[in-house]
């Protein structure tokens, strides 16, 4: 098992990623160099490389570094949390949906298909607007935005584990719905739920960062990903670096999620296994 | 042509003449991460014009590798050519270009595969694919290759070739397709053709019908036929010559009657012992102890020194590996074996009187521990939200029988004859069903599932897929406990590894995940797992059609061993029907949802009342190739209807030579018109000849 997962890159790069990214978001107050609000306007919009300054100040003279590493927290938790709903709801309705079939998957499918119809942002997007920009709002209306995807994998899974003998053999046998649901169908669908969780928080990651962006997400001054991206943007031709650094921020945690999500779906597909 | 042949004879001296495909030496490996794997090793053989070669082996022998080696298709699958050549007419397959090799296949070799649904392309019409297959390789114009693709189906048996040419494959029941398959692989007169398990996917009935196509087109090509299956029935049905493959080494060839009547290497003589026979009474079987070989780990020296009862603690067999000697009881007859001359020949029983251990019927009456009558199931199909559901499919449509304790009854049908739904319905685990299933006096067929519970542990069921029926998330000690646990029983003290041990596992088998396991050992557990609850019956679906032949043969002696002590009622439901023959104590013949005779097994085989039980028995490979009887054989026209829109009157009567008008008014009921002392459901039953005129043509 050990030497597998040592084996996998993708696994091993994603997970060094996902956890340099945990790290620094858990320990933010002590690594960012400065309070991520303390201004100081004469050193305002200076690039990359100042003294006192490894990636430069903002607008308002904040130091860049330091409210990229605080900022690391809102998306990290954001795209944590958001995931995190979306994948108990998807769990939940997808197992009832695969489990049972009939009405109940017809149901739930067509609720599946309508949130689906729409674009995730632009969910995302009406639910925000609707709820008025919040931390909690911005969470569940990615939540909400994810379940569908979630549970379309969940029943998939799960009407493909159903089929299997094994559990005509635990009705054979005299098991509960609850009890075959809970003992042989959940512990088969596990890794596709997952490897999907944490692809998503990738995703979720991206959509907090449009979100801010759009100004509909958490308000400043705290520090996201996505509105230092929104804050350097009236700046890209005098100090490019505050989106730039911002943007680059987004992708390696994206890419990191991915990679591990990718590596994940290997080191579980029993296929693989020996 | 004839130069070349020559110029190979002088490349080589083992080209003994005649040979249009020569494989010498050939060596195929994989890369694994566990190491390399050498799956085909030191492989010589050849085929001339007109001749059949069957090469026989289980799962691992090498058989399909050596073959898709030697045409240069093992690259996909990431094998690796280490040494060898394979000749066509004296050339090389292995070094030519890919361009040259790619006109040679398809044009001068044509292959068939076992699963024709993935062969064809789904998007395409057959017709096109035959037109494409025709002139992709010979110039021609459309009208003519049309032609020529009418010519060759219509000769394959496809009937309404014209209409059929127009159609998706999709359209082709199973059989037709496979027909399509040899139609392609010999549009273009092949001087090879090479068939990969040509009808393990089919119905016998079917199967009868493919196998005679396939001689008729080898008749007309002439070709050499090089022909891959597992079963030893087709092998005597076709072969000229047959090899023996096992670890990826011939282990014996020689011509198919020597094989088979006086066969010198041990593998052969438990490979015949295995396979059970309609036409023999073996009480037990005698399998191969042991699984086939594992290629990552052979042992040294024999590959088959662990399994072979020869061996006797001899040094020889685990110091040097065998190579292939002339025995001399025929021509080119070798087998690779240290202690050849000792080999005993197969066993045969066929005059044994069998006394069965457990003796039914003749102590006090056994007691009917199931009962059902005039079962029904129709499958309602789904048509979704907006659109009506198509007519119901018939799967079960008035079924009776009883079953007591202590007996086998087998079911056995063809693939859409309902005889698993009407297994799963035995055991209440179909739901809506009609008709009545008594068991032990009350009718459980409309129990819920919390009435049924407590019932559940006299029923169990072992089921056809060893992969499938194990949970892969439990160890083999929770698999086995957890149906005890439901049901409070207490495993007691070493409870599983007793269990294993009745199945023939050893107790150190409990730590380990399914994927750990053979398909034998797996199938031993399912066993296990259904045996811990001290069932009253078991519904046994197709237990042993996965495992190689001499495994099957292990878990048929288990599963005897195990009702003589138990006492069990078994219900047997099986395709095979030389594995219900022997299993069984009296069969049931289903066809499309109804049982069409039902009768003590002996009486049942020797004298079949319904046609289709003739046809059935007709179609039979018999693994003797003395009992090759072409023209005797009842080969059923047609192909299985669909259950949803069965014919009226006898449902049988669309394949029946036999049926009147009366057939398509008069539901036949089951019962004894010829007074003989079992029923079957025919209006113009009979008693058959030995040697049936009937023919039916395909």
């Amino acid at each position: 098992m050990n030497k597998r997962v040592l084996k996998s890159r993708p696994l091993v790069l994603g997970g060094f990623i996902v956890i340099s990214v945990v790290m620094v978001a858990v320990f933010a107050p002590l690594i960012a160099p400065m309070d991520p609000n303390s201004q100081s306007l004469e050193n305002r919009l200076s690039g990359w490389g100042t003294p006192g300054y490894i990636l430069g100040t903002d607008q308002y003279g904040r130091d860049l570094l330091s409210r990229l590493i605080h900022g690391a927290r809102i998306s990290l938790l954001a795209g944590v949390i958001a995931v995190a709903v979306g994948a108990v709801a998807g769990l939940v309705l997808g197992l009832l949906s695969g489990y049972f079939g009939g009405w109940v998957d017809l149901v739930i499918g067509r609720i599946f298909d309508v949130l689906l119809a729409f674009p995730t942002i632009l969910l995302a997007l009406a639910i925000v607007a609707a709820l008025g920009p919040s931390m909690t709002n911005l969470i569940i209306a990615i939540g909400v935005a994810t379940t569908p995807h979630f549970g379309r994998v969940i029943r998939g899974a799960i009407l493909a584990v159903r089929s299997r003998d094994y559990i005509v053999a635990a009705e054979a046998f005299g098991a509960s719905d609850f009890y075959t649901m809970w003992r042989h169908v959940l512990p088969n669908v596990l890794p596709p739920v997952i490897v999907t969780t944490s692809l998503g928080i990738g995703s979720a990651i991206q959509t907090e960062a449009t979100l801010s962006f759009l100004g509909l997400g958490v308000s400043p001054p705290t520090p996201t990903w996505g509105n230092i991206i929104n804050d350097g943007q009236a700046y890209l031709g005098i100090a490019p670096g505050i989106s730039l650094f911002a943007g680059a921020a987004i992708v390696v945690a994206v890419v990191g999620f991915s990679l591990f999500g990718d590596g994940l779906r290997d080191l579980l597909d029993p296929r693989v296994r020996k | 042509m004839n130069h070349i042949m020559t110029e190979s004879a002088e490349v080589t001296t083992q080209s003994k003449g005649g040979y249009v495909l020569e494989v010498d030496r050939l060596v195929t490996e994989f890369d694994t991460p566990d190491g390399t794997l050498r799956a085909v090793n030191d492989v010589s053989f050849g085929v001339r014009p007109g001749e059949t070669v069957c090469i026989v082996g289980e799962s691992g022998s090498g058989k399909s590798t050596t073959m898709l080696s030697a045409l240069g298709l093992i690259k996909k699958d990431g094998g690796r050519i280490a040494g060898g050549e394979v000749r066509f007419n004296g050339e090389n397959l292995l070094r030519m270009s890919k361009e040259r090799l790619r006109r040679i296949r398809g044009r001068e070799i044509g292959m068939i595969f076992q699963d024709p649904m993935s062969s064809l392309n789904p998007v395409f019409t057959v017709g096109d694919q035959l037109v494409e297959a025709v002139r992709l390789h010979q110039k021609v114009n459309r009208a003519q290759a049309r032609k020529r693709a009418i010519g060759v189906l219509s000769l394959v048996g496809v009937p309404n070739p014209e209409v059929r040419f127009d159609q998706y494959p999709h359209q082709y029941s199973g059989g037709m397709r496979q027909r399509a398959m040899i139609a392609m692989a010999i549009i273009n007169d092949p001087a090879v053709l090479v068939a990969d398990e040509p009808t393990t996917a089919l119905d016998v009935t079917i199967q009868a019908q493919v196998l005679r196509v396939l001689a008729k087109a080898q008749k007309e090509t002439g070709s050499a036929t090089i022909l891959i299956t597992h079963d030893l029935g087709v092998v005597a049905e076709t072969a000229d010559r047959v090899l023996v493959m096992y670890g990826g080494r011939i282990i014996e060839q020689g011509d198919v009657e020597t094989v088979f009547k006086s066969p010198k290497h041990p593998y052969t003589v438990g490979l015949l012992n295995s396979q059970p026979r309609i036409d023999e009474n073996a009480e037990r079987l005698k399998p191969i102890p042991g699984e086939p070989p594992n290629l990552a780990a052979l042992p040294s020296g024999c590959v088959f020194s662990e399994r072979c009862g020869l061996r006797q603690g001899r040094e020889a067999c685990t110091s040097e590996e065998p190579s292939l000697q002339e025995t001399g009881e025929s021509a080119s007859h070798s087998a690779a074996c240290h202690f050849w001359p000792e080999v005993r020949p197969p066993v045969h029983e066929q005059e044994t009187i069998s006394v069965r251990p457990k003796s039914v019927g003749e102590n006090a009456p056994a007691e009917t521990v199931l009962e059902v009558t005039e079962l029904k199931k129709h499958f309602k199909t789904s048509g979704g939200l907006f659109k009506r559901g198509d007519k119901p499919v018939r799967a079960v449509d008035g079924v009776s029988f009883d079953l007591r304790s202590g007996e086998t009854l087998g079911l056995v049908g063809e693939s859409g004859s309902g005889k698993t739904t009407v297994g799963k319905a035995a055991l209440g685990l179909v739901g809506n069903v009609d008709g009545t299933i008594v068991f032990l006096g009350k009718d459980i067929a409309r129990y819920g599932r919390s009435h049924l519970r407590p019932i559940r542990k006299d029923l169990q069921m072992v089921f056809q897929d060893p992969y499938g029926s194990l949970d892969p998330r439990m160890n083999v000690r929770k698999i086995i406990t957890e149906p005890m646990w439901i049901h409070g029983i207490a495993p007691g003290e070493n409870g599983v590894e007793h269990l294993l041990e009745r199945v023939g596992l050893r107790a150190s088998i409990a730590e380990r995940y399914p994927h750990q396991l053979s398909g034998g050992q797996r199938q031993r557990v399912g066993i296990a797992r259904a045996l811990g609850l001290r069932p009253r019956v078991m519904v046994l679906d197709e237990p042993v059609s996965a495992l190689d032949v001499s495994v099957q043969a292990q878990v048929i002696n288990l599963l005897k061993e195990i009702q003589a002590e138990d006492n069990i009622a078994y219900l047997f439901v099986a395709h095979d029907l030389a594995v219900v023959h022997n299993m069984s104590d009296r069969v049931a013949i289903m066809y499309l949802g109804k049982i069409m005779e039902i009768g003590d097994r002996a009486e049942v085989y020797k004298n079949p009342t319904h046609p289709y039980t003739q046809a059935l028995l007709s179609a039979v490979p018999i693994p003797d190739p003395g009992a090759r009887d072409g023209e005797g054989r009842i080969v059923l026209k047609g192909d299985i209807p669909n259950p949803s829109s069965p014919p009226s009157g006898c449902v049988f009567r669309t394949r029946c030579w036999k049926a009147t008008e009366k057939c398509a008014i008069e539901v036949p009921a089951l019962e004894d018109r010829l007074g003989i002392g079992h029923p079957s459901a025919c209006h113009y039953p009979d008693v058959p000849q030995k040697n049936h005129s009937v023919t039916a043509r395909v």
